[in-house]
């Protein structure tokens, strides 16, 4: 079989698990993201607490991994865009998650400013992931201005409840032609085979590996669910049906 | 002495005092941060040739876990 990569702006990779670093203690990131299999981290950018002494996290993921910086903490696409240039300064490529929220309950993204700054970041030659609430119209716009990829939530970020909006998922996958990951709410790797199963491209977590008693072994779970979801939908799976239909031959029975 | 604001924290420099200095005095690494004055990103590479003024505005950023 032909490798099966996934291509997003100018690079191809194999592993179809995206990994937040939240959460994560730094001693313990290099074996998590080896255990996932993961190409593609994310980071946040924060204002340097001067009060505390901390460690660079860059320093614990290992070389090769794509970073992608994500937008979290702005509210409007003029702060997403503003962070977005901060970040590739700061030298992690042209790759940007952006991230646009100013629902403090539930973390639900504004796709009206995930579009206005999507449009923009592209046009400044950022490779864009926006994460969005799951619209088709939306998801199509957001193709149309040039995103490398739509990232429609699951479930509301952390919450570990699983594809809560797999329908509307579905459409954004049968009817955009840009690879769709699922980002956020995936809680169990049978989620995560869920949304490979259905042909999702990739999926984006971080709360159900970081929160794991034992990160490493939920990132191996979760590497091996996303490879055993993929390879399904891949090979095609059968069709249901509302009555039995036996698998065993209905002749040559005793008398 | 200049008053400049950090990270949304007034503070006083010395006269002339560069970004590459004040970093220092912090005991930051220049290269694991990502600096703003102004609103302005300031390239690593002009740091320590770009003077801090009166009233400027400064923010200093870093990358750290996030999903």
């Amino acid at each position: 079989m032909a490798k099966d990569l996934l291509t997003i702006g100018n690079s191809s990779i194999s592993s179809r698990l995206f990994l937040g670093t939240g959460k994560i203690p730094l001693p313990k990131m290099k074996q998590v993201i080896e255990a996932a299999g993961t190409q593609v981290v994310t980071v946040a950018l924060r204002r340097v607490d001067f009060d505390q002494r901390e460690e660079n996290i860059l320093d614990f993921i290992p070389d090769g991994t794509i970073v992608m910086p994500n937008t979290s903490g702005a509210r409007t696409a003029a702060e997403a865009i503003r962070l977005a240039h901060i970040a590739r300064a700061g030298g992690c490529g042209d790759w940007v998650k952006i991230e646009v929220i100013s629902d403090q309950k539930y973390l639900l993204p504004d796709n009206y400013e995930t579009l206005k700054a999507t449009e923009q970041l592209v046009k400044d030659g950022f490779t864009v992931l926006p994460y969005m609430s799951p619209d088709l119209m939306v998801a199509k716009s957001l193709e149309a201005v040039g995103a490398a990829a739509v990232m429609p939530l699951g479930a509301p970020i952390g919450t570990n409840r699983g594809l809560k909006l797999k329908e509307l998922i579905n459409i954004i996958i049968e009817e955009c032609h840009v690879p769709v990951i699922v980002d956020a709410g995936i809680g169990r790797p049978s989620h995560a085979a869920e949304a490979m199963e259905m042909g999702a491209s990739a999926v984006l977590l971080n709360t159900a590996i970081a929160t794991a008693d034992d990160a490493v072994a939920m990132a191996r779970a979760f590497r091996l669910a996303v490879e055993s979801g993929r390879l399904a939908y891949l090979a095609g799976m059968g069709g249901e049906t509302s009555y039995a239909r036996a698998s065993s031959p209905l002749t040559g029975f005793l008398d | 002495m200049v008053c400049v604001k950090v990270n949304g924290r007034q503070e006083k420099v010395p006269e002339n005092c560069t970004i590459k200095q004040l970093l220092s005095q912090k005991e930051l690494d220049a290269s694991y941060v990502v600096v703003q004055l102004n609103f302005e990103i300031i390239e690593r590479s002009l740091l320590s040739e770009t003077i801090l003024n009166e009233g400027d505005q400064l923010e200093i950023l870093k990358f750290l876990g996030g999903g």
